[in-house]
């Protein structure tokens, strides 16, 4: 076999077999979050989290709506969470480690009105040594 | 990193033969002294390169929401046109590139001008700079600044290793080869390019309506996981693309290639004879010859 196919078959097991957390994504405690469609408007739920600082948390983002939804905060002064879009019916993972000191991130659906329509959850990072 | 890589070793080695082409044909017919025009002329459209790359950062920076995400797609979407005209200008004009700028140089030195002269690698360093500054903007958009920053660095500098060497004579590459690989990897950056302006587009509500999405392989492969990120910036990977989406990336692959593997590239040569002059006459004689 040649240099080249052999590389490349021992990249695709390495990548199948081996390297799963290449593939997907996760670490930390699950935290699971809903988002949709309803008559008043549209919605994250909970919309309100709470996470330790320091933690490395995992949202599994579940789209029971009928349309795309996004899932993010990343501007500058955000939590740094990148874009992801959740098709209808579908689940994204979207790993995160909260910053060392307290304070509240905004996290929301980007797509146009979805934001405004109700899709935004306040993240917060609070110490053990408060009440959460 | 890789595709900023890319981007700059192949823009950074045509801007550099350019000049290597002017100076060895200078040296060989005589012309040391107009040596001082061209490599000002040279760093001048650099720097203009380099301040036009930061202008289009820095208007970037300003915008928010959808009119970044608006800008972001609308210079992945030029980006992509320019790269691809670019690799098929590239091929049709590498055959008969040095002759044109040598015919170029010597009449520039007849009139006489030092403006005739270093009017000639102005515009050619420019229009690879300006190039290159469109590509490393819309390549950054899916990768960390970090990332960006050593790739496009680490092809800067092996593309002016390797033009060093060509130029001095001690190393010669087959550079129809180099530029039909780097034309294939650029044709495929290109396409990732086209998927993320296509999306980006469409998140900024420009584009109505991509069409459902076509299949879910987030599973398999997510798409913001580490080898997943990876994909999405070379090719635009996407787990659950719109079909919109997947016909125009098909469409474009099948025409760039086509185009680009197929399509004529004039030469008053016979093919053949071509093929192994144009290595010949685009690398510079080597000192002493």
């Amino acid at each position: 076999m040649r240099l080249p196919a052999l590389a490349f078959l021992l990249l695709a097991a390495a990548v199948l077999f081996g390297g799963c957390s290449l593939t997907e994504v996760s670490g930390g405690e699950e935290i699971t979050i809903t988002a949709g469609e309803r008559s008043d408007g549209m919605f994250f739920e909970p919309s309100e989290l709470t996470v330790a600082p320091g933690a490395r948390v995992t949202f599994v983002i579940k789209n029971e709506g009928s349309q795309d939804h996004e899932f993010e905060s990343y501007r500058e002064g955000e939590a740094g969470i990148d874009e992801i879009i959740i098709p209808p019916g579908a689940t994204r993972r979207v790993s995160w480690t909260a910053p060392s000191e307290a304070a509240t991130f905004p996290v929301y659906c980007d797509l146009p009105g979805h934001r405004a329509a109700g899709m935004e959850i306040a993240l917060k990072v609070v110490p053990d040594t408060e009440e959460r | 990193m890789s595709s900023s890589f890319i981007i700059t070793l192949r823009e950074g080695l045509e801007a550099g033969l350019i000049v290597a082409i002017i100076l060895a044909y200078l040296k060989s017919s005589g012309q040391r002294p107009h040596f001082r025009t061209v490599l000002i002329a040279a760093l001048a459209a650099v720097a203009i390169s380099l301040a036009v790359g930061a202008a289009i950062f820095a208007v970037a920076g300003e915008f928010e929401g959808r009119t970044a995400e608006a800008f972001e797609g609308t210079a992945m979407l030029l980006a992509v046109g320019v790269l691809s005209w670019m690799v098929v200008w590239m091929k049709r004009q590498a055959a008969g590139i040095k002759k044109t700028l040598e015919t170029d140089v010597a009449q520039a030195i007849g009139v006489g001008s030092a403006f005739a002269l270093a009017l000639i690698p102005f515009t050619a360093i420019l229009r690879e700079g300006l190039e290159t500054a469109v590509f490393l903007f819309a390549a950054t958009r899916t990768s960390t600044p970090l990332e960006s920053t050593m790739g496009a660095s680490a092809g800067i500098l092996a593309a002016t290793a390797l033009t060093w060497g060509i130029y001095s004579g001690g190393y010669r590459i087959n550079l129809r080869i180099f530029f039909n690989v780097t034309g294939v990897m650029l044709i495929i950056l290109a396409g990732g390019l086209l998927v993320n302006g296509l999306k980006e587009l469409h998140e900024a509500a420009v584009i109505g309506n991509l069409g459902p999405h076509v299949w879910d392989t987030y599973n398999a492969l997510a798409d913001n996981s580490q080898f997943g990120k990876f994909l999405s910036t070379i090719l635009g990977y996407d787990s659950s693309p719109y079909l919109g989406v997947v016909i125009a990336y098909v469409a474009y692959l099948v025409l760039a290639l086509s185009f680009f593997t197929f399509g004529r590239a004039p030469s008053p040569r016979a093919p053949a004879a071509a093929s192994h002059q144009a290595v010949a006459e685009t690398v510079p004689e080597p000192e002493g010859s």
